[in-house]
């Protein structure tokens, strides 16, 4: 595996976002003319309001799902270890930014996207957190994954 | 009743002065190795730097003309999960990478992707390693 595999595939996540994002502020501005847009009876201006209100934090959760998966196949590819897919998200990040002794405030900063994910799947549980937009998530995503090797 | 000696833990100012000597050092010994192999060793422009328990400071990174290709000695932080500072060795055009880390006194060379016994910092290691990095592919 190459380290460029999952740095790409966040950023094919981020193109999605973009094209969902547009295409969800095409079809809000084409249903205040026109409100038979919504082809199906099941749909409505609600829903597009729904769609565009929670579209970011979808994605976040995607993001965040692809970089854990890139993590989880480094721990068992290259270290060899059983717990790839047992360890929690805090203690992989922690280890992997341990093993391929990472700058602190980069581990940190991944693992504010974590607790801001965390935040986003389980609100319920978890208490708040600092609030993080799908381009800094990205960013922090990406950089994190630039501490991998380049090919393991 | 006995008590507990701890030591005192350094103040920013203090880590910055010590890491910016320990890094001195380092960049003292990649230019004068380089110098003896008739290596072209360049300091590029200043880099900030801002680290949590650091502070704020400047470094140049090296750019090292080896025989057979280019490398270069770049700072990367002090703050490192698991290390106490982090230089990295890198090749162009094919950005393979070793790091240079510091534990405590002394400083560490691994391959990237961890596969051979890290060595420790001196003048073979760092001349095997410049021209492991800049061999012809």
């Amino acid at each position: 595996m190459s380290r460029e595999s999952p740095v790409a595939r966040l950023q094919s996540v981020w193109r999605e976002f973009l094209a969902a994002s547009l295409a969800t502020e095409r079809l809000r501005a084409a249903a205040r003319s026109d409100s038979s847009v919504f082809a199906t009876e099941e749909l409505g201006p609600a829903d597009i309001e729904a769609c565009a209100r929670n579209l970011e934090p979808t994605y976040l959760v995607r993001l965040f799902a692809e970089f854990e998966a890139a993590l989880r196949l480094y721990w068992r590819d290259n270290r060899r270890r059983r717990t790839w897919n047992t360890i929690g998200a805090e203690a992989l990040i922690q280890s992997v930014g341990a093993y391929r002794e990472i700058p602190a405030p980069v581990v940190a900063s991944a693992q504010e996207a974590r607790e801001f994910r965390n935040h986003l799947v389980h609100q319920a549980e978890t208490t708040e957190a600092a609030a993080i937009s799908l381009r800094e998530c990205r960013s922090r995503l990406c950089r994190f994954l630039s501490s991998l090797p380049l090919r393991w | 009743m006995s008590a507990t000696l701890t030591e005192p833990r350094a103040t920013p100012r203090q880590t910055k002065v010590e890491w910016l000597a320990t890094l001195d050092d380092l960049i003292n010994d990649i230019e004068q190795w380089a110098a003896e192999e008739d290596w072209q060793v360049a300091r590029l422009k200043k880099k900030t730097i801002h680290e949590r328990g650091v502070g704020t400071y400047s470094v140049s990174d090296l750019r090292i003309r080896t025989h057979s290709g280019i490398l270069n000695a770049e700072v990367v932080a002090r703050d490192i999960v698991g290390a106490d500072g982090r230089v990295d060795l890198i090749s162009f055009p094919t950005m393979d990478r070793f790091v240079v880390v510091r534990r405590g006194d002394t400083w560490i060379v691994h391959d990237d992707a961890r596969s051979r016994h890290p060595r420790r910092w001196s003048k073979k290691t760092f001349i095997d390693v410049a021209e492991e990095l800049t061999k012809p592919q």
